[in-house]
This record gives C-alpha cells, structure tokens and sequence, in this order.
C-alpha cells in the first residue's frame, strides 16, 4: 500500500527534519485525518503517531487477496506402485532418528525389492538426505515413485529423481547415476557396458574415467583387453594404474604373460639328494632376481623404492611378481599339486617369506579352491583368504585361532559377510564385553547383516569383569536388542 | 471417547528430544514388567535401573501423566514409553483390572477436581486491594507517560537510527516498564528491540509494533470512553493479570476441541507454550497459554492434533482469543469441520476483526481446499477461486506440505494475519497432519 510506503519514509527520517505531508493519504481517511491535523493538544510527533495508526488499520482491514487463478502448479501423476505398510514407515523413522546407516540401506532394499513406496509425508525427508548421501540416491529415486520425482521438479538438490531412460541417465545424469547405470550393464552384458564407456569417453576427465574403471571388477574377461590396452597410453596416472590393476585380473592379458614369463625363468623345481644320495627331495629353487634391468622392472610396474621395512629388494620384486599371477600358473609351471607347492614353499627359508605374496595372488584372483588349501596345508589364517572361504571354513579358522588374538579375530569376524554361528556370537561377545570402550556401539551396528536373531539371548551371559564397565557394556547390549530389534520389524513389515 | 494419539502426537508430547528418544525405546514390551488399560487409565510397571520398577499411570480422560521415577521432566520418558507402546500395540494391553496404585491416583485427581470446584476465596480486604489497585493505576500512567516520550524522540529522530541502538537501549526502557507494573508494555518494548533489522523491510514491522505500543497507551488513557470490552484488551495489553480462579467462576464453552498448533518460545528461562485450538462444534478458535518456569512441570499436556472434549472460559475481549481451560471432560471425538471457503471470507473477517482490535496480532483460520503453488518465486496458498495469499516461512514446511497434496487441493490450517499466514497444519484423508 504507497500510503504506507509514505509513512514508512516519513518515519525513518525523523518528524524533525521532514514533516508528514497527510494530503497523500486516502480520501476515506480525510475526515478522521483533519480532525487529528487540528488537535492543537497533539505534539508534531502525536500527531504523525496518531496518522500513521490510522493509516495502518486502514492497510490491516483493507488486506484483499492476490487474483491470480492463472497461477497453476501441475499435479502429481498417481503412483503405480503401492505405499509401504504404515509398521516399515514407523520402522524408517525409528532408524533415520537413531541415524542407523547401515539399518536404512537395508530398509530402502526391501523397500526397492517389494516395489513399494514411502509415505508422501516423509518423501522430503528422504530425498534431503539422499541429496547428501549420493549411494542411496537410485533407491530413494525407486523407492519415492511418481511424487518425489514431482517434488524435485521444485527443488533443484533433488533434481537427481527426474525420470530417466538409462540412456538420459548415462548421458546428462548426476556421476552417482552414471556410475549405477554402469554397474546394471556391467552386470546385465560387461561388453556392451564397454561400449558404453567406449562412446562417451573422450569427452571423461580423468576422475570419472578412473571412477568407471574401478567398476569393470565384475565380469572382467579377455574381451576388455582391447579396450584397456588402449588406455595404457593415458596420461592420467590415475587411469593408467587403475587399467594396469584391471589387466592383471585377467589371466590371459599380456601384463599377467609377462609375469609369468619371467616367473617361468626365475623359478624351477629341483631335485636335492639326501640320506647320502640313496634318496632325493623336492625343491623350488629361486634364481636371483635382483639382477632385472631398470627397464625391465619399470616394464612390470616394479617400483623398488617401495620397499616396505624388513623385506628385502629381492623379496621385493618376488612378491610383486607372485601377486601378479593367478595362483593356478604354478600348478601348471611346476607341474605339481596346489598343496604340494604350498609345502615346498613352506618348507623353503626363503618361499616361505613369500607366502603373504601367494595369499594375496589367491585374494586377487577370488580362487576359493587355493584358499581352502592355504588353511588346509598351512592351519596359518591369511586374511586376504578368508572372505573366499566356505561359512564353516571361514568359522573354523576363525574359531581356532580367537584365542591367539581375540581383539584381531573380533574384528576380522565382524569384517566378514558369512552370519556368526552361536559359537562365534559368544567368542565375539565375549571379547566386547570384556573390551566394551574398543567395541562400542558403531561397530556392532555395522555388523548388522551379519548378526543373527539369536544373539539377544547370549547378550546377558557376557559380563565385564571390571565394575566401571558393566554400564558401558550394558548400554551396547541395549543397542545391540534394539538393532536386532529393528531389523525383525523392518524383515516383517515388508514380509507380512 | 478416550485418548488415542498417532506416534507423531506423542513424540510432539515430548518436553525434548532426549525423551522422545528414550521415550522411543521403552516402547518395548520387554521394558515393562506389567501393563494394562480401561477406560479411564493407561499404566504400567517399567523395570528401571533400581529394584523396584517405576509405576508409570496415564489419565486417558482427562489427560495426565504420573511416574514414580525421579525425572523432572514432563511427560517423562516413561509416560511417552507406555502411550507410544499402546500406539504401536494396543493389543497386549489385556489387563484391565487397575493396580491399587492406579486406583489411588485416579481417586487422588477426582478428590482434587471436587475440592478445586469447591473452592471459597478467603474474605478479601475491600480497602486495601482498593488502595494497591489505584497505586498501581498511578504507577502505570506514570510509566505510560514515559513510554509515550520515549516513543515520541524515536519519531522526532526517526527510525533510521535503531538498529544501531542495541538491545540494553530497549531493554532500560523495558525495565522501567516493569518498574511501572506494566508488563506487557514492557514485552512489547523487548519485542521492539527484537527486530531484526538486518532483514530487508524491517522498518515496516518496527512501524507495526511501535503503533501497537502507542495504540494500547493512548486507548488505555482514553478508555473511560470506550466500551467494556475493549477496555479488557487494553488492560490485558498493558500487564493487567485477569485472575484464572475468577475465569474459572464463569460459565464457559464446552466443546470437541482440536489442537491445531503448538509455538514454543523462550525468554528469560520461561518457557511459553502457545496451544491454537479449534472448536468444531461452536467453530471458536482459542489461544491457550502455558508458561513454565525453568525446573518447574507443565500442568498441561495436549499435543497438535489431539482432540479433546473441554469447557473453555476465554478472557474478556472484544475479540475473545485467550482462553483457559477449566474443565476437561475426556478426550474428544473427531467430528467434520467447518472452516472458511476461500481468502476472500478470511479478509473480510480479518477486516472486522481489526475493525474491533486495532493492535490484536495473529490468529488462526481453517480454510478448505487450498493449493500450494509458486508465484513470483514464493510460495502461496491458492483457493478455489483462484485467490492467493502468501506463506510465512514456507522453507520450515512447504515439502511435507507438497508432498502431501501432490498439487491437489486440502483443508489447511494457517495461523497469521493480514497477508501473509503460516501453515500449520492439513486435512489428509480425515487425518489432521502437523507441518
């Protein structure tokens, strides 16, 4: 309203030095206003006060509202899908106010996998903080349906949830979307995730080439090689060893070759006499390595000033040679059973420091065979191993070797995928409880997956020995029933 | 009807986020040793740290909450405990038989009611309350008059210069204010140095408030000419306390009452709870006010959304807002609404409402079917007509709003003044939804 626009004016600078003028208000305002001019009781300033709260009152009564039936806002398309059960609605909030990640990544795959979808009212929660969680971005996108990609039409942080065929996600969609997009068809058909990558890499910087190549894991095969040698010439230090990475992944690549040829020259069986020559025995001799050329070590990726302390350089190239070959190359080179190569390196001074190399190489290469007889021959625990190892394997070296360091055991059980057996669920309480500050509350929650039901019952018979941790302990066997708790609601809610 | 609340009630019962969380986790059916419900109460027996377990009751009528526990907080996270476990699973209440526990503080609350209605005032000294009032009445004019100079140099020097003033400059004037027994000026001095003159416009708000200060002053001096009503609101405005045992005497408005809104606010470690309520019977709207003083318990529990079924006695006004409780009978049904039909009612009732309070602030509206869209790049409330009227503070709520409506239209309540109105609350599906 411009008369109080005037009024305002008049008012910040002072009645002093700039005098109303009351001609300007609105006629209806004239008589009431002239009466007020003319009380000669009033000071200048009483005057002004008494003008402008008329002209105020006037403003307050005479408030209409904006005509704009132009002014439309398109309506949410209706949803397909149906909404989840109003118990996994109670579930996700329980688990955002507790800020249970790991709990909500389960709740958001059920929810992706029933096809069902989050209540409108707690949409905006959800796209807020996928907006700052990008992993979760694809599922809350799922899990939101129809109304959160209206909703992000509004709110340009959200704009991740715009409906998109994989091609528009491929080509203009957020590095998070591409990356899924990536995975899917990785999954799906690894050589047209390749020509996928083919077509639109030129225009890559070197982060986002390096962050899709790290996805090329899985269904990695000889078919890649092309399209990896390729990249060898990249000047990005950061693709080119991400593709080195990838190539010795696939056994027939010519970087794994070269390994190998040079393992081939290196190593060989021979035959020792003993007993005076009336017997003989088996031995791998390693020729000197140290002699490689510069060149040829550079050739290999060889990096020598990377010695770690206490190995030596030719231990060095060794160990990079070995881990640079899948394990069954020795089986074929020396002619022998797996187990009896890994005795003859056990028994070997030397071999023997290179068998974190070999339990590496069969990490690498996910060979679940040569794992099984790394802990069968040896009864030694290689952790690069242990992931490959069937559930009871994985539970017997961990089982037999927990007392020998309980707090390395706990946390390699906790790093594990395969759900803790009742005998591994009270060795890992055990360990808690007597050590409540060094496993507290996170890192069970982490382990969520991994827990079964049945740990709630073994919670009680673990109890510090130290009075000062009982209620420390006590508090993580609390959140440990309220986990387990949660993760029973969650499996029900969408299971009912 | 007894009392049944959604989970977002009870947590929004909660005095901090503290109990909700913990209110949260006793709502396990392993943390109670027993429970049980009727008609009148909602109990329970939760095993606490101690050996004994804390007997947690609930009034389901008339709303109240009693803990053994030590707490100091109010509802305590046991009380929250026992409603969001009822909420969640009503079904292994199977007792209904009350612990005599229960029963005694059942009868305990009935006792009290009777005696409070029975209440006698002690004989008053006519002369003496006689002799303070016009005492007061002398003191506060003496302060109004102060005030009006004061607020006179602002205009004579303009208001340009405020923001540099400082809020001790606002609050020696507020002080004196109080020193005058005049309180309410002394909130509305305060209020004044609140503004926040780094906002854009602020000189508009500050007009608005310091008119409102010089409307109460002039109407109180000149109120011997107006009517009785009015009268009331100035007095009210000045600082004048309208005794609640002398409201309590007068008949009220019994009602379904639903709660639209809750505002907290804090000052000086008194906290102020504003409860909005709707009448759907009488369709009254009424300001309920709790203050609590730090340390000390909230007599009134209700949360935005609950309905309960009252009787209401609203301080005298000429248009009546404020309100106390006086009775609560149980809690309340959910009967339909009849709210206004677009903005075009609502303006025409804010004309008349300012027509008979000049300097009275916002207050609520229940307005059916309502779009939010985007104008000018704010947010607005469209009604069927096409009319608009600006949000306030839309970025607190316009998400769950929209996400709700899914651009369709919705019953809404807004809580303002003049052009511009704050969403509280909306209609979905028969639920009422706090934003």
């Amino acid at each position: 309203m411009e008369q109080w626009n005037h009024i305002v004016t008049a008012a910040m600078m002072g009645s002093e030095k700039h005098p109303f003028n009351a001609a300007i208000l609105p006629e209806a305002l004239m008589p009431a206003a002239t009466a007020i001019q003319q009380n000669a009781n009033l000071s200048r300033e009483e005057q002004f006060l008494q003008l402008a709260a008329l002209t105020m009152n006037y403003r307050q009564c005479g408030v209409r509202p904006v005509e704009a039936a132009s002014v439309t806002l398109p309506v949410a398309a209706e949803e397909t899908l149906p909404y989840c059960s109003t118990l996994a609605m109670r579930v996700l909030k329980d688990i955002i106010a507790e800020d249970m990640e790991p709990l909500l990544q389960i709740w958001l795959e059920q929810c992706t996998k029933h096809q069902q979808l989050i209540h409108p009212a707690h949409i905006p929660a959800m796209l807020e903080l996928a907006a700052f969680k990008k992993k979760w971005q694809p599922m809350v996108t799922a899990c939101c349906g129809k109304r959160g990609e209206w909703l992000a039409k509004f709110n340009p942080a959200w704009k991740f949830t715009a409906n998109q065929t994989e091609e528009d996600a491929w080509q203009t969609g957020s590095p998070e979307q591409r990356k899924q997009v990536l995975k899917d068809q990785r999954a799906a058909d690894p050589a047209k995730a390749i020509k996928m990558l083919q077509a639109v890499w030129a225009s890559e910087d070197a982060n986002t080439k390096q962050a899709f190549l790290s996805l090329l894991d899985e269904g990695i095969s000889e078919a890649d090689l092309p399209f990896l040698q390729s990249q060898l010439t990249e000047k990005s230090k950061k693709v080119k060893s991400e593709t080195i990475r990838l190539m010795l992944l696939i056994p027939s690549s010519p970087l794994v070759k070269k390994n190998e040829e040079l393992l081939r020259q290196l190593v060989h069986l021979q035959k020792e006499k003993t007993l005076l020559g009336m017997s003989s025995k088996l031995k791998i001799k390693f020729e000197p390595a140290i002699n490689l050329s510069k060149e040829e070590l550079t050739e290999l990726g060889i990096d020598v000033t990377n010695i770690q302390p206490g190995e030596t350089k030719e231990e060095h190239i060794y160990n990079h040679l070995i881990r640079a070959v899948p394990v069954e190359f020795w089986e074929t080179h020396l002619g022998l059973p797996g187990e009896k190569i890994i005795e003859l390196l056990q028994s070997d001074e030397f071999g023997s420091r290179l068998m974190l190399a070999l339990s590496g190489a069969v990490g690498k290469y996910k060979n679940r065979r040569w794992a099984e007889m790394l802990w069968q021959v040896t009864e030694k625990v290689y952790p690069d191993t242990l992931s490959l190892l069937p559930a009871d394997k994985w539970e017997e070296v961990l089982v037999k070797n927990f007392d020998k360091s309980s707090d390395s055991f706990t946390r390699l059980a906790m790093d594990g995928e395969h759900i803790w057996s009742t005998r591994l669920c009270k060795l890992i309480l055990g360990e808690a409880a007597r050590n409540p500050y060094n496993f507290q509350r996170n890192v069970f929650l982490k382990c969520i997956r991994i827990m079964p039901d049945e740990i709630v019952h073994l919670l009680d018979e673990q109890k510090p020995a130290e009075d000062y941790k009982a209620t420390f302990w006590k508090n993580t066997s609390d959140y440990i029933r309220q986990l387990i708790q949660i993760r029973r609601d969650l499996i029900k809610a969408f299971n009912a | 009807m007894s009392l049944n609340l959604t989970e977002e009630q009870i947590l929004a019962l909660a005095p901090d986020a503290g109990s909700a969380k913990s209110g949260k986790d006793l709502a396990n059916p392993a943390k109670w040793v027993s429970k049980g419900i009727h008609e009148k109460a909602l109990w329970g027996e939760c095993q606490g740290s101690g050996s004994k377990p804390y007997q947690t009751q609930i009034d389901r009528l008339n709303i109240a909450f009693k803990c053994s526990c030590p707490s100091r907080k109010f509802p305590c996270k046991h009380g929250l405990g026992l409603l969001l476990l009822h909420a969640r699973q009503p079904n292994i209440f199977t007792e209904s038989t009350e612990p005599d526990w229960v029963t005694a503080w059942l009868s305990k609350r009935e006792e009290k009611q009777i005696q409070q209605a029975e209440k006698k005032d002690k004989p008053i000294d006519e002369a003496a309350q006689a002799k303070r009032a016009q005492a007061r009445e002398s003191k506060v004019s003496d302060g109004i008059e102060d005030l009006r100079l004061w607020i006179s140099d602002i205009i004579r020097n303009g208001i340009h210069s405020m923001p540099e003033k400082g809020d001790n400059w606002f609050e020696q004037t507020a002080k004196r204010m109080v020193d005058a027994q005049a309180p309410g000026l002394a909130g509305l001095v305060r209020n004044l140095g609140n503004t926040s003159f780094y906002s854009d416009g602020w000189q508009s708000g500050f007009m608005d408030q310091l008119l409102q200060l010089y409307l109460l002053i002039e109407g109180y001096k000149n109120s011997n000419e107006t009517d009785g009503a009015i009268s009331d609101d100035l007095r009210l405005g000045i600082g004048f306390i309208q005794k609640q045992d002398e409201l309590k005497e007068q008949s009220g408005i019994t009602d379904n009452w639903l709660v639209l809104s809750k505002q907290v606010s804090e000052r000086d470690n008194i906290t102020t709870e504003k409860f909005w309520l709707y009448g759907t019977g009488s369709q009254r709207y009424a300001l309920i006010l709790q203050f609590i003083a730090k340390g000390q318990l909230a007599q009134l529990a209700i949360t935005p959304g609950l309905n309960i079924n009252a009787e209401l006695v609203f301080y005298p006004s000429a248009l009546p807002m404020r309100a106390i409780i006086k009775q609560q009978h149980n809690a309340g049904t959910k009967p339909a609404f009849k709210g206004f039909n677009n903005w075009q009612e609502v303006a025409e009732e804010e004309t008349a409402g300012f027509a008979k309070l000049p300097f009275r602030t916002e207050r609520p509206y229940l307005i059916h079917q309502l779009k939010p869209v985007e104008y000018k790049e704010q947010w607005w409330l469209q009604d069927s007509d096409g009319a608009m009227m600006q949000l306030l503070h839309p970025n607190k709520y316009i998400w769950k709003m929209l996400s709700i409506s899914g651009g369709a239209a919705l019953d809404v309540a807004v809580i303002g003044k003049e052009d511009r109105y704050l969403a509280v609350g909306l209609w979905n599906q028969g639920e009422y939804i706090i934003l």
